[in-house]
């Protein structure tokens, strides 16, 4: 079983959250794609800081542990010294990632660090794709973090698959989320009382902003994918918002976690 | 008429995010009243983003200054950048290039989004 944006907020939410110690089965999962992977990590860190916490049932698949041990899964998200100690004995690197789930600190020039990352790794697998676009588009979408999260830290992960020709960027964090943010403005406080996706529908429109200037950012993020003719998926509070086909589909997610997740997805020639 | 002369990278590098727009716009300023048009070249191959553009030139209208302010851009990204900012803030952004004699307004791009739906389900994957 594939852990995607498609599926994860209804796998974890199988999960019984009244027991100590719930249990997270990963057993069938064979396969994570960025996304997944951010939200099911910041669905343990918002828990965590709750008072949660979590048993994991590892991948029976031997490719899917070997991934999380690649990209620190078990060390980013508190896990005991023992399961670290354990699951980096498969710990190998690539070249076609971060190798990191990364934690990224909101601090001055952390969109441009990310950004120039995610451009050297494209260039070093010389990827037949518009680098500069997707290079912008991480930019935009670490700024938004920095700028509107309310928090200091966000995680991202980067994945180029070369079978499919495609590159995937994801990034999440367990801030204010898009609705408590754009509340915030007097102008979008009404927003308070309408659906998550609603909110996050708005913020892509041009000017949409908690700051009285207005902001353009998943403006950009938008017409970038769909330029590109990529895709967009993002999830905030229990609403999603998928960009593709030049068309923007809302709904209701399965699970309501705090914050904002998103992903962008491109294909290469 | 005096005109000076700026390649954006010169201002602040790099362009990506809308901090250094405003940086940008901060080294420029010291040179906006002492010349009577300022150009300003986007050319060569560089990551220049939307927030960027708009956070710089959202300050130079405001200064009331971005009508004596020329972009130097070909057709393409930055071309395109410029016209959805046009657009976005609803404000006159001259252009040119080698190929056009004199400088050109730039012509406001709408957005590209074409259908907004609300889902009753969330799709199972992304098989359309």
């Amino acid at each position: 079983m594939n852990l995607t944006f498609w599926n994860i907020d209804r796998f974890l939410a199988t999960v019984n959250l009244d027991e100590s110690n719930s249990l997270i089965d990963l057993a069938d999962i064979t396969f994570f794609e960025p996304f997944a992977l951010v939200y099911l990590g910041m669905h343990l860190r918002h828990h965590n800081s709750l008072g949660r916490t979590f048993m994991i049932q590892l991948p029976r698949a031997r490719d899917s542990r070997d991934y999380l041990a690649r990209v620190n899964f078990w060390e980013r998200f508190n896990f005991h010294p023992d399961v670290i100690r354990r699951e980096n004995l498969r710990r190998f690197h690539s070249t076609t990632s971060f190798n990191d789930i990364l934690d990224i600190e909101n601090t001055e020039g952390v969109a441009e660090e990310i950004s120039g990352s995610v451009r050297e790794i494209l260039r070093a697998n010389a990827v037949r794709i518009a680098t500069d676009t997707i290079a912008e588009v991480v930019a935009e979408l670490v700024d938004n973090f920095a700028q509107h999260s309310q928090r200091s830290l966000a995680t991202c992960a980067l994945q180029y698959y070369p079978r499919d020709r495609r590159v995937v960027f994801a990034i999440g964090d367990c801030g204010v989320g898009i609705r408590g943010s754009l509340a915030s403005n007097r102008q979008y406080a009404y927003l308070a009382e309408k659906p998550h996706h609603e909110a996050a529908s708005l913020a892509f429109e041009p000017l949409v902003s908690r700051k009285p200037e207005g902001g353009t950012g998943l403006t950009e993020v938008a017409d970038a994918v769909m330029a590109a003719q990529g895709q967009l998926r993002l999830s905030t509070g229990d609403g999603y918002v998928i960009i593709r086909n030049r068309r923007k589909e809302r709904g209701q997610m399965a699970l309501d976690l705090s914050g904002v997740q998103i992903e962008v997805s491109f294909s290469a020639r | 008429m005096v005109t000076s002369s700026f390649h954006i990278t010169s201002l602040t590098a790099p362009t990506v995010t809308r901090a250094r727009g405003l940086a940008a716009y901060e080294q420029l300023r010291p040179h906006l009243y002492s010349h009577e048009s300022i150009e300003i070249d986007l050319s060569g191959e560089f990551p220049l983003s939307l927030s960027f553009l708009d956070e710089f030139i959202r300050h130079l209208s405001g200064a009331g200054v971005l009508n004596r302010v020329t972009f130097v851009a070909k057709e393409g990204e930055a071309l395109r950048k410029l016209a959805r900012v046009a657009e976005i803030r609803h404000v006159d952004i001259w252009y040119r290039n080698s190929d056009i004699p004199g400088r050109r307004r730039i012509d406001p791009l709408p957005p590209t989004l074409t259908e907004s739906v609300l889902l009753e389900e969330k799709p199972h994957d992304d098989v359309r």
